[in-house]
């Protein structure tokens, strides 16, 4: 199973990782337990920063769909198929929305919901 | 037929094999590159000009039949002018050595030229599309555990035949000949692996014929530093002896060895007509 990228995408790279990683799993061109390159290799492969490999595996772990057994290797998780079925950023969205439209009933101003969502993702409440 | 014979004979075969016969075979090759693949049609191939190619394979040529009428002018001096056959003996059990190292040198020259061939080839890659396989790569997809077995057991062996020549002591010849091994190993490692993780030298090359490249160079590390182990046994063994005869012998059939498990299997398993070029097309 091939993986293609495409360095002027407007995607990030390590979002197309995630995607293509994802949308192989749901189609099943690779099944729970089948490997995965390591990161040197597979940045290697597509000439780009380990970094960038590196963060779409963190994002792919953390939404369970690959899971990283130490030295033997990263693997595709045995519930992948279920969880690429999450869609964090459709998630965020959808609970944002819900905390604004509440703040904004209780009679708060855009501009303070904003400036207290810029303080609080920089740590400052 | 007496020793000298058979020495002259493997003599003759080393300058034959590694400065006639295979730099031959290595120009056919080039050559097959520039008549099927012209630069208009395959111009990913050609980040210099076609013609400057032609002039370095002329000149690899060139360099190597000078070598080889050179090494047999040494082999008529040797066999026919010097009378005294067994007072050059001394000087005469490493010149095949010698010679094998300086017969070498053009084809380390051309891999070098290679290199920067492929660098340049790198620098001119402009694709913003970028593939690779999601599988794996493994040592032991490319290359038997028993090979590998094979290597670290005459490694261990010859470092133990070493120490039992010099009654466990660590003299200056054991001490050499086991770092030489030692480090001959480690740099066969190194390449191996950056061969199976590392970037592609050659950014246009397909997984399939990158793989079967990475298996190619794995299976000649094995023999070669199977064989390199075992010559060096060799070699302490003839010392001992003192069999400068067979020193000879061994010292010319070591490089020609070296050259089959080399430029010989380079020719047989990576076959020039079963590449695929068709990724250098301006299409492409």
């Amino acid at each position: 199973m091939d993986i293609e990228i495409n360095i002027e995408d407007s995607l990030p790279i390590f979002a197309q990782l995630v995607e293509q990683i994802k949308s192989a799993v749901q189609s099943e061109k690779i099944k729970p337990g089948d490997a995965l390159p390591s990161i040197r290799q597979l940045a290697n492969d597509l000439d780009i920063n380990s970094k960038t490999v590196a963060k779409a595996y963190q994002l792919l772990e953390r939404d369970s769909v690959i899971k990283s057994k130490g030295y033997r290797g990263t693997f595709i998780h045995e519930e992948a198929i279920h969880h690429t079925n999450f869609d964090i950023n459709h998630w965020i969205t959808t609970k944002l929305a819900e905390t604004v439209s509440l703040l904004r009933t209780s009679g708060a101003t855009d501009s303070e919901i904003r400036k207290a969502f810029t303080n609080v993702m920089n740590n400052k409440h | 037929m007496s020793i000298i014979v058979i020495i002259l004979l493997a003599l003759i075969s080393q300058v034959w094999l590694i400065s006639y016969f295979y730099p031959k075979q290595v120009v056919k090759r080039i050559n097959y590159v520039l008549t099927h693949c012209p630069e208009h049609e395959f111009p990913k191939l050609y980040p210099v000009p076609s013609k400057r190619i032609n002039t370095i394979k002329n000149i690899y040529l060139a360099v190597n039949w000078l070598f080889a009428f050179f090494g047999l002018g040494l082999i008529f001096y040797f066999a026919y002018v010097v009378t005294d056959f067994k007072q050059h003996l001394n000087i005469l059990d490493d010149l095949p050595l010698l010679f094998g190292m300086v017969q070498f040198l053009p084809l380390f020259i051309l891999e070098i030229l290679g290199h920067k061939h492929l660098k340049l080839m790198r620098n001119q890659y402009s694709q913003s599309n970028r593939k690779a396989v999601l599988q794996p790569r493994r040592v032991f997809n490319f290359v038997s555990p028993y090979h590998v077995g094979l290597v670290v057991f005459t490694y261990f062996i010859f470092i133990l035949f070493e120490l039992y020549l010099s009654d466990f002591t660590f003299n200056s010849d054991a001490s050499i000949k086991i770092a030489t091994v030692t480090l001959v190993n480690v740099l066969f490692t190194i390449i191996a692996m950056a061969n199976l993780y590392g970037k592609k030298r050659d950014p246009y090359q397909s997984e399939h014929e990158r793989n079967k490249q990475t298996a190619f160079v794995f299976t000649s590390f094995v023999f070669i530093s199977i064989f390199m182990t075992i010559y060096l046994m060799m070699h302490s063994w003839v010392n001992i002896y003192e069999l400068n005869y067979v020193e000879i012998l061994i010292n010319s059939l070591y490089f020609q060895v070296m050259a089959l498990f080399s430029i010989g299997a380079l020719l047989g398993r990576l076959k020039v007509e079963q590449i695929n070029f068709n990724v250098y097309k301006a299409s492409h």
